[in-house]
């Protein structure tokens, strides 16, 4: 194996569509080490994009932000402006693991490693970000929900990279969060999970929304008729029982040992309904 | 004796310079990494090595085809023996359990090892496993047929108490695999030194991996030395001596090179042992007042094809309660697996939750407050024999707990308390533990100075051995703490047991002090028969040594450095061994070979056990069926405490480990290939901080003048036990819903 | 296959000191730390960062270093366990986990030491909650947490009056 820490993203691109064997980008490493540890694959080119300065920055853009790929789970925790604009989003990547975990985890490698229980896409998916993807043949943008497409795999080419994650200008009167539920109290992985975005106008109605759920299928799913319960209503709690049959109707999970299909399906409705509460109060500026 | 001490090992272990085993350095090791079969049941069929040998850096790759017969059948622990299993490692193309190791890959780094390990091609000729309790192809059978020994307690005529019985329960309880993930990995350094071997491995027994090697080797036990000063967690899992040791030897001869080994957490899964499934059927007969007059106790107990490991935990639920009619079976179910073995209070964990969960749901039956059933049915005797306890605390232990639970405020129907969108439950359960001790040597070496010296080939697994011998000396001797140092897990030291049946601080303390009566008898004599001396004509038993000086009742004292000028000697070296009562003669002797027999518990004459109470409060999410527990209350008494500061600890633990046990831990199978699923600790979930409750430990004091001369009981593997059972009873209390099945699961309440 | 395997030249500071190294490319922090440098305070309990044993601080960040490339450590700063006691003196951390008894086995206490200095660092006074959420990726199976995170409390009331 070959370790590769390049200043550039045109150098990392270049190494990346090299001719040699399978070739894997290394940004919090918090996936892709444990996956190479337990012979799971074996890469025989690692391409470390920390030392590239457009990978490590949060910059604002339009209004909205632009997160580089490299930027760790601590660092967006601590970016005020981001947390004020996005905190579903953010309380999302900051839930991915330990302390030792957001030291080095990224969104961009959340969202590469496909796992449908990846906490921090159902709230990018529900703020409608898009990626920067990389490559040989120039720079291309994807809503962040068409990046994976099964478990482990992703719809990025040979010699691609996410550079970047950007997140929309948010309207005003605008709230998100996401809620995931655990058997423990930390340090687990998402059973379920649900990111809910929406904006109120001036009289608390609610005019834009998106819903997206997590492992409750083999990606995370928008789920448009979820969105639709809510939008034209004032988020009461008529609408966040449609809101919850929605979310609930549009789960095609698996049993596994962290939960049955029965209970993946209740909890996904109920954790719904408690982001949109949690949604709308931020929107309300509670 | 019975102060809060702190750690004398502290120092070094939060400074990092603690040595575990993996930590030892040796000269230019060679690193070992394991291949282990991805098959439960067959045979290997070839090996292709290419890739994996031209892997630069690879020095050698053991298989079946190179090792052999040379490592001789080892004797298991459940025969007498020491070892986990008496599979001969690499000795044959047979596979017996997923994960058995299949070959051991050396090179000159860790990667290259692991990176060949993953290269080398395995093919195997697959036959249909038996995965679990009720899978095809199981071999079901008696405890008493495959072992001896084995007896299920019995007696009066529980079948006919059980048909006159007013009131019954009759109910199945399940208990899951769980595996004991001690933080420190499995690892093992062998060093050779012409015909000598130094092996580093964390040891609950030292002696006995010392003539495991020995005898597996075929090399004289003298040219072994076992060294692990501190283990890094073990809970029953580095008891038993495993097949990798052996290899690792075998590596190391091979290349004339010390080589190390650190097995991965997912092979650990299945290189060693782990706490099988069981079952149990159980039934109660009593009257209408709570009296106990019937209890029947059938459990099965998943074991492997080579070796009958057994817990049988009858013989702990027999004698804990006031019962005249008791019949108790056990069944060992054959299956193809690994061989289970020792785990945290390895037959109370699943027998008392099945015993436990069964009073009360007759508490319910009853209409009765379970603490009260479990008065009604105190007991100061064995039920089976009618031997008196050494002595017995539980009421003493409830009283306490549910005083500081608050337990007088509990309603009584399942379903009636209610705070917000949580349904509240409280349960309570016996915690018990046999107590056991085993004969032990020790030699203790005091200077002019008050330097003191104890050496014990115990284990201190952070169990807090090495300051309660260290506190022992100190007292017997008239020392600080401080000036006695300890010196534990090599096998160059005198011989002690097993660090298993929590009898380490009972049969290690025992022994040091006998050690340094022994240096006090030559001192005093020392200092009575001197002319001119304060001390000259008194009594031996009149004088005591307190703080550096031997004193008299008057106040009349000699300092311990004119004692020695009156004996005329620099220093005093005390050799001393200690059977416990119960114990054959020939114990040391056996001692010396590494067996790990113990005596205590329910014997002819006496039985002896520590008991507590455990009192609960789980709530339930009417929503999400989201478990929670926010608080724990357990009252223990075990005898004379040595050290509250690391009993404390032990009883903490405990109780976070029984509800761990009760929530979350379980190692799931692939039943159609009796594999493990869940083998890393991302997947088994044992507690994190966030989830640990509000816990409170209750130290009731008991004097027990019977028990052993220091009058000590083990506690390290009491209060684990119980916990699932308090567990599931809240769970009933709060939602009327009866679990009978370990882990309690969210699905199983909504 | 069989290619090989490339050996990385590092420069770095560890516990104040420079330190010089080559490692495999697929070599871990963990092992560089243990195997060549021996540093054996950081201890591997899983290999996949969820024991959080071997936690060191990286440039100001508690990472596990058994999710670090030894590579990666190029022109960071490392401390570890070793570098939290000034000669005999201990850390206020290290000092209170003796007097909490907040250790058992040990195995897990250099990764809680440092975790917890990491966590203070940033966060002279955290909550009760702040310590259990902040050393969650730390797992000790002797379960002695209720005693570390009174040990870390009474630490950072120490560091506080300085």
């Amino acid at each position: 194996m070959r370790y590769e820490a390049p200043t550039t993203a045109k150098e990392a691109v270049r190494l990346m569509a090299g001719k040699a064997g399978m070739a894997r980008v290394l940004a919090g490493g918090t996936d892709l080490l444990v996956q190479i540890r337990t012979d799971r694959i074996a890469p025989d080119l690692i391409v470390d994009i920390k030392r590239i300065a457009g990978m490590r920055s949060i910059m604002t853009k339009s209004g909205g932000f632009r997160i580089g790929a490299a930027v760790s789970g601590a660092e967006l925790g601590e970016h005020k402006a981001l947390r004020r604009a996005w905190p579903g989003v953010v309380e999302a990547a900051n839930l991915i693991g330990s302390i030792q975990i957001q030291s080095r985890a990224t969104m961009g490698g959340n969202l590469c490693n496909a796992s449908p229980a990846a906490d921090s896409v159902p709230a990018l998916v529900a703020a409608g970000a898009t990626a920067v993807i990389v490559g040989p043949r120039g720079r291309r943008s994807l809503p962040v929900e068409d990046v994976a497409v099964a478990p482990g795999r992703t719809s990025l080419k040979k010699g691609e990279i996410v550079e970047a994650i950007v997140l929309p200008k948010r309207a005003p009167r605008s709230g998100d969060a996401y809620l995931r539920f655990i058997p423990r109290s930390e340090m687990d992985i998402a059973v379920v999970g649900a990111g809910v975005s929406l904006t109120l106008d001036r009289n608390g109605v609610c005019t834009a929304a998106r819903v997206a759920l997590g492992a409750v299928a083999e990606r995370v799913i928008l789920v448009p008729d979820a969105a639709k319960a809510l939008i034209g209503s004032t988020v009461d709690q008529a609408a966040l029982e449609r809101l919850a049959a929605a979310a609930s109707a549009a789960c095609r999970p698996i049993d596994d040992k962290r939960g049955t299909k029965k209970f993946r399906i209740k909890v996904a409705g109920v954790l719904a309904r408690r982001a949109a509460r949690t949604a709308l109060a931020r929107a309300q500026g509670k | 004796m019975g102060r809060p001490e702190p750690r004398v090992d502290g120092r070094l272990k939060v400074t990092g310079n603690a040595r575990y085993a993996s930590d030892f350095p040796v000269a230019n090791p060679a690193h070992a990494c394991l291949v282990t079969s991805a098959i439960a049941k067959g045979r290997i069929v070839s090996f292709d090595l290419d890739d994996a040998r031209a892997v630069p850096g690879v020095l050698d790759i053991l298989t079946h085809e190179t090792v052999g017969n040379e490592v001789h059948e080892p004797k298991f622990f459940g025969s007498g023996g020491t070892a986990s299993t008496i599979h001969r490692p690499l000795s044959s193309a047979q596979i017996s359990h997923a994960g058995q190791i299949v070959a051991i890959v050396v090179a000159d780094t860790y990667e290259a090892a692991r990176e060949a390990a993953y290269r080398v091609r395995v093919t195997y000729e697959e036959e249909d496993a038996a995965t679990t309790l009720d899978s095809d192809g199981v071999e079901t059978l008696p405890a008493t047929k495959v072992r001896k020994e084995h007896k299920n307690p019995r007696v009066g005529d529980a079948a006919a108490a059980l048909r006159a019985a007013p009131v019954t329960i009759d109910a199945v309880y399940e208990t899951p695999t769980q595996h004991h993930n001690a933080i420190e990995l499995y690892a093992t350094t062998c060093v050779w030194s012409g015909e000598q071997l130094t092996v580093y491995e964390p040891s609950q027994f030292v002696h006995a991996l010392k003539h495991a090697m020995a005898e597996q080797l075929g090399i004289d036990a003298e040219d072994v030395r076992v060294i692990s000063p501190y283990v890094g967690g073990a809970f029953g899992s580095k008891a038993a001596v495993t097949p990798r040791t052996a290899l690792v030897a075998i590596a190391a001869r091979r290349l004339n090179r010390p080589v190390k080994l650190v097995a991965t957490r997912a092979q650990g899964f299945t290189i060693a042992t782990y706490r099988a499934e069981t079952r149990h059927r159980v039934r109660l007969g009593a009257q209408r007042d709570g009296k106990l007059t019937a209890y029947v106790h059938e459990g099965w107990e998943a074991t492997s094809r080579l070796d009958d490991y057994l817990v049988g935990g009858t013989e702990t639920t027999a004698h804990i309660y006031d019962v005249p009619n008791v019949s108790t079976r056990v069944n060992v179910v054959r299956t193809d697996r690994a061989t289970p073995g020792f785990m945290r209070s390895p037959p109370e964990v699943p027998y008392v939750f099945a015993l436990e969960t069964a009073l009360d749901e007759l508490a319910e039956a009853l209409d009765m407050d379970p603490i009260e059933l479990r008065r009604i049915n105190d007991t100061r005797n064995d039920p089976i024999t009618g031997a008196p306890y050494t002595s017995r605390s539980l009421m003493a232990c409830y009283d306490e707990a549910s005083r500081a639970f608050g337990w007088r405020r509990r309603n009584l129907p399942p379903g009636s308390m209610r705070d917000g969108d949580w349904l509240v439950g409280w349960g309570c359960a016996t915690a018990v533990y046999p107590t056991f001790m085993g004969a032990a040597t020790a030699r203790v070496r005091l200077a002019r100075n008050g330097a003191t010296r104890v050496e014990i080939a115990a284990h201190d697994l952070g169990t807090g051995a090495y300051t309660a011998i260290a506190q022992t000396a100190a007292e017997r001797l008239g020392l600080p703490v401080a000036a006695v140092e300890v010196l534990l897990g090599d096998s160059a030291l005198p011989a002690a047991p097993v660090a298993g049946g929590s009898n380490t601080t009972a049969s290690c303390c025992n022994v040091v002090a006998k050690a340094c009566d022994g240096i006090r008898r030559r001192l005093v004599r020392a200092a009575m028969r001197a002319d001119r001396g304060p001390l000259r004509g008194r009594k031996p038993s009149s004088v005591n040594f307190v703080d550096r000086h031997i004193a008299g009742e008057d106040g009349a004292k000699v300092s311990l450095a004119d004692a020695f000028d009156m004996l005329g000697a620099p220093m005093i070296e005390e050799y001393a061994h200690w059977l416990p009562h119960g114990m054959e003669p020939d114990a040391l002797k056996k001692l010396h070979l590494g067996s790990a027999a113990l005596t205590g518990g329910a014997m002819e004459d006496r039985i002896a056990a520590a008991f507590g109470a455990e009192l609960v409060e789980l709530r339930v999410n009417v929503y999400t069926g989201e478990l929670r527990v926010p608080r724990i209350v357990g009252a223990f008494a075990a005898g004379r405490i040595v050290n509250p500061r690391t009993a404390h600890s032990q009883y903490v633990g405990g109780m976070i480990w029984g509800i761990a046990s009760a929530l979350h831990e379980q190692t799931e199978l692939d039943r159609r290939v009796a594999r493990y699923v869940n083998t890393d600790l991302a997947e088994y979930l044992i507690p994190v901080n966030a989830d640990v409750p509000d816990v409170q430990a209750i130290l009731v004091s008991e004097e027990d003048r019977l028990v052993n001369p220091l009058g000590i009981k083990g506690l390290g593997e009491l209060a684990n036990v119980g916990t699932a059972a308090a567990l599931g009873n809240a769970l009933y209390h709060a939602t009327g819903r009866r679990i009978r099945k370990l882990p309690l699961r969210i699905e199983d309440v909504l | 296959m069989g290619e090989m395997m490339s050996k990385v030249k590092v420069s770095t500071t560890i516990n104040g000191d420079p330190v010089e190294y080559l490692c495999d490319a697929e070599e871990t922090l963990l092992d560089v730390l243990r195997d060549h440098l021996g540093l054996t305070g950081a201890k591997e309990g899983c290999g996949t960062g969820d024991c959080g044993a071997c936690s060191v601080v990286v440039d100001g960040r508690v990472v596990c270093s058994c999710l670090v490339l030894g590579a990666e450590a190029e022109g960071r700063k490392v401390t570890t366990v070793e570098g939290l006691a000034t000669g005999d003196r201990l850390h206020p951390l290290q000092q209170k986990f003796l007097e909490f008894a907040a250790l058992q086995c040990g195995v897990c206490t250099p990764g809680f030491l440092v975790a917890a200095k990491a966590l203070l660092d940033r966060n002279p006074d955290p909550t009760e909650t702040e310590i259990r959420f902040g050393l969650a990726g730390n797992l000790c199976r002797c379960t002695g947490y209720d005693k570390i995170v009174r040990a870390v409390q009474a630490a950072a009331a120490e560091m506080r009056k300085g």
